[in-house]
């Protein structure tokens, strides 16, 4: 193939085409394959949303929200680092500027609905005792709790997630782990 | 009786409340992601349609710039200097001679 060719055909238009769909193959995301990631991690990010928010109706906005920018977003979303980290900070973003604009509106959590516990009368009190832990902390403070206790984050992944220090998020940890002890053992 | 309280039975007695996503969130949050696929879908289109204008533009700009140094250069027109306008009258015996020049005032005599 001649020079004059090769620069016709590099201006044609099925061959731009090809181009244009190899780099969507590289940098971005399809809807489907979105949609198709985020199913193992639904529940567990709705119910992290759900604690967080002291088991708030509103809940279900940030929910929202946090999934929909998450979408918007995909395309950023690098595949060097794990999809539950980027998702889960996402969701603590949507957590934070929610606490940011509703400084007001943080009341006390209702009881726990004893449908929603999944163990004996025993552990239901001690399910209790650790909520109430988990409700006297800041927000801040109880997305590590609940980052750490209930999706079982690394304590590198909830700096990532929350830019919270280290040897902070340690003495978060430290500090609920002794209440709820000394909650637990007083009984 | 006392119990072992480690971060494994936090871990369980945190785990052990469960909410399900309520069924008009999902409902929403879908409808809401197919909303903005559509969208976004118009809006890649619109991008595409401009790829073979821009490719043209661009193939005419590099033949244009590569043609021009080549091209023959014409005879440099001198500026004008002067412009002369002269009328004769046929029967009056009367010529009439203006000149136009670069910065000339007509009011330069008072």
């Amino acid at each position: 193939m001649n020079n004059i060719e090769m620069s016709l055909n590099y201006f044609s238009l099925p061959f731009l085409k090809k181009q244009i769909s190899l780099l969507k193959k590289e940098n971005e995301m399809s809807s489907l394959r979105f949609q198709q990631l985020i199913i193992p991690f639904k529940e567990k990010l709705y119910n992290f949303i759900f604690k967080a928010l002291n088991f708030s109706q509103d809940a279900d906005d940030v929910y929202q929200e946090a999934v929909l920018r998450a979408f918007k977003y995909r395309n950023s979303f690098k595949k060097e680092c794990s999809f539950k980290t980027w998702l889960f900070t996402i969701a603590s973003n949507e957590i934070r500027s929610y606490f940011n604009k509703n400084k007001m509106l943080i009341g006390k959590r209702n009881s726990l609905d004893c449908e929603n516990i999944a163990c004996n009368a025993d552990n239901k009190t001690r399910v209790q005792d650790v909520y109430d832990v988990a409700e006297s902390l800041d927000p801040k403070k109880r997305q590590v709790f609940f980052l750490f206790y209930y999706n079982r984050f690394s304590i590198n992944e909830i700096k990532e997630i929350t830019g919270i220090k280290e040897g902070n998020i340690k003495f978060i940890l430290n500090k609920c782990r002794e209440e709820i002890k000394s909650k637990l053992e007083d009984k | 009786m006392k119990i072992k309280i480690d971060d494994d039975l936090i871990f369980d007695l945190v785990s052990s409340v469960k909410h399900k996503i309520p069924g008009y969130v999902k409902e929403k949050l879908e409808q809401e992601i197919k909303k903005r696929e559509i969208k976004e879908r118009k809006k890649k289109k619109r991008y595409l349609l401009w790829y073979p204008v821009s490719a043209f533009a661009l193939a005419l700009i590099i033949t244009l710039s590569v043609l021009f140094p080549f091209r023959k250069k014409g005879v440099e027109i001198s500026s004008f200097t002067e412009i002369r306008t002269e009328l004769e009258l046929k029967d009056q015996n009367i010529k009439i001679l203006w000149f136009q020049k670069k910065d000339f005032k007509l009011n330069r005599r008072k």
